[in-house]
């Protein structure tokens, strides 16, 4: 019952984004990678002084990567959107987990206090300092299931997991994948970078696997705002992204599944 | 005989001394009452650069500590703001939060719009906080994951320098439960206090 409750409120997640169900992928030996470009639609996001929007630069920079990933590592790219769509943030989890990917990566053009220059930033999933089971437990019928319908197999045992705790058991993993990007985008484009925080961000809360939110730095600051315009700027950032990827399967080679 | 006389003598000497001596530690007593009372009792406007301890009250005003992003956006920075003397929690917190909506003033980076206005503000028997701020909050923010979360503890770290008694704060806008300020960080539940303390 509560089985049904969960895929009830993941179909109807998913309805929201306008898009159609996803199927879960074919049981194979390929990782799958979903890229999650931020805002879309009417949700602009972050207005550079010259016009610059978050939303096309998280979209591009998404696309470049994803034909990076699949040309150079052979991996299976999922975008949460592919065009100038927006979707919720649940919808945009329930599709990542839908798909069984094996890694997520968000990506935001974030502004700042001041008009002045902050340099990318890569955020993974940390919890509040008081939070405990009973608070981080869903109040209603938010529980999604995991294993037993995703294409993890039918044999599979049956798991419901609890919508608030998806990416609890990642933690690790996603810190040190936050760790190979941080390392590989400094590397592709020449930057120092902020650093890797781990901050109570909601959409990686939800997500089921190692997840990392990227910043690419101030759209707000003129000067990173001509840098965005830059397609090798972004092929870089791009390239950085996909190097990163390559790391952590030498590090976390995909199980048969 | 003699000797005795002259013992009585020694001892009357003695005496007057001491008393003397009492006398002069009675005046000094009372020029240093004088002189404190004079000066204003100094030491009860102490104050603490981490916030944690709130200057006493004072014929004057009391001081509040109000918390702002340094211009790097790597910190929190206090201000000073001399107020006058504010004789609940319920209205400190509103003034403390007012004072950060009214922004810096040397410099440090405003975290809060001036736009955004405190609709209601309760706080409940647990020392939960519940602020219901307008619309602006989110709608004049400048988006993104680190400005979000120095938005947050500005109002935090505020909160708990100038209210030790708050345990948690529930951020509301337009009266509701909210996601996100402005799309990333999870603020569907109050907000432990001790998140917002400074770092650096």
């Amino acid at each position: 019952m509560v089985m049904v409750a969960g895929l009830t409120v993941l179909a109807s997640s998913l309805r929201s984004a306008a898009q159609p169900l996803p199927s879960p992928l074919p049981d194979e030996a390929v990782p799958v990678v979903v890229l999650d470009p931020g805002r879309g639609g009417s949700n602009l996001g972050v207005r550079g002084p010259t016009g610059l929007l978050e939303k096309d630069i998280t979209l591009q920079l998404a696309m470049q990567a994803g034909r990076l990933i699949e040309e150079l590592l052979g991996a299976r790219v999922v975008l949460t959107r592919t065009d100038d769509s927006d979707a919720a943030l649940d919808a945009r989890a329930a599709l990542a987990n839908q798909v069984g990917g094996d890694l997520f990566i968000s990506i935001c053009a974030g502004g700042s206090l001041a008009a002045t220059r902050r340099e990318f930033q890569i955020f993974y999933f940390d919890g509040l300092p008081d939070e405990t089971p009973a608070q981080r437990a869903p109040t209603n019928e938010r529980e999604f299931a995991g294993e037993a319908e995703g294409r993890r197999g039918a044999g599979a045992k049956s798991q419901l997991l609890l919508w608030d705790q998806a990416q609890a058991e990642f933690s690790d993993t996603s810190q040190m994948f936050a760790r190979l990007l941080y390392k590989n985008l400094r590397t592709q484009v020449a930057e120092e970078g902020r650093g890797v925080f781990g901050l109570p961000i909601l959409l990686l809360r939800w997500v089921r696997m190692p997840a990392v939110l990227l910043d690419v730095g101030s759209l707000s600051d003129p000067g990173f705002e001509a840098k965005l315009r830059d397609d090798a700027y972004l092929q870089r950032a791009a390239l950085g992204i996909a190097q990163a990827i390559n790391d952590y399967q030498a590090l976390h080679p995909r199980a048969p599944r | 005989m003699r000797g005795s006389r002259r013992v009585r003598q020694v001892r009357a000497k003695a005496q007057a001394s001491a008393w003397g001596w009492v006398l002069a530690g009675i005046v000094l007593v009372l020029v240093t009452g004088v002189l404190w009372w004079l000066l204003g009792a100094p030491g009860l406007s102490r104050t603490s650069i981490d916030g944690a301890e709130r200057s006493g009250n004072t014929t004057s005003g009391e001081e509040l500590s109000i918390w702002f992003a340094s211009p790097q956006e790597d910190a929190l920075v206090s201000e000073r703001r001399r107020v006058p003397p504010i004789p609940t929690p319920f209205e400190r917190a509103k003034v403390s939060l007012q004072e950060l909506i009214a922004g810096p003033t040397s410099g440090a980076l405003r975290t809060v719009s001036a736009e955004v206005k405190i609709r209601e503000l309760f706080i409940d028997d647990q020392g939960t906080a519940y602020i219901d701020f307008t619309e602006a909050l989110s709608q004049t923010h400048p988006g993104g994951p680190w400005a979000e979360m120095l938005t947050l503890r500005s109002i935090l770290q505020t909160l708990v320098a100038n209210v030790p008694e708050l345990k948690r704060v529930q951020i509301l806008i337009e009266g509701r439960e909210v996601e996100t300020l402005a799309g990333y960080l999870d603020i569907r539940r109050p907000l432990n206090t001790a998140w917002g303390v400074n770092q650096r």
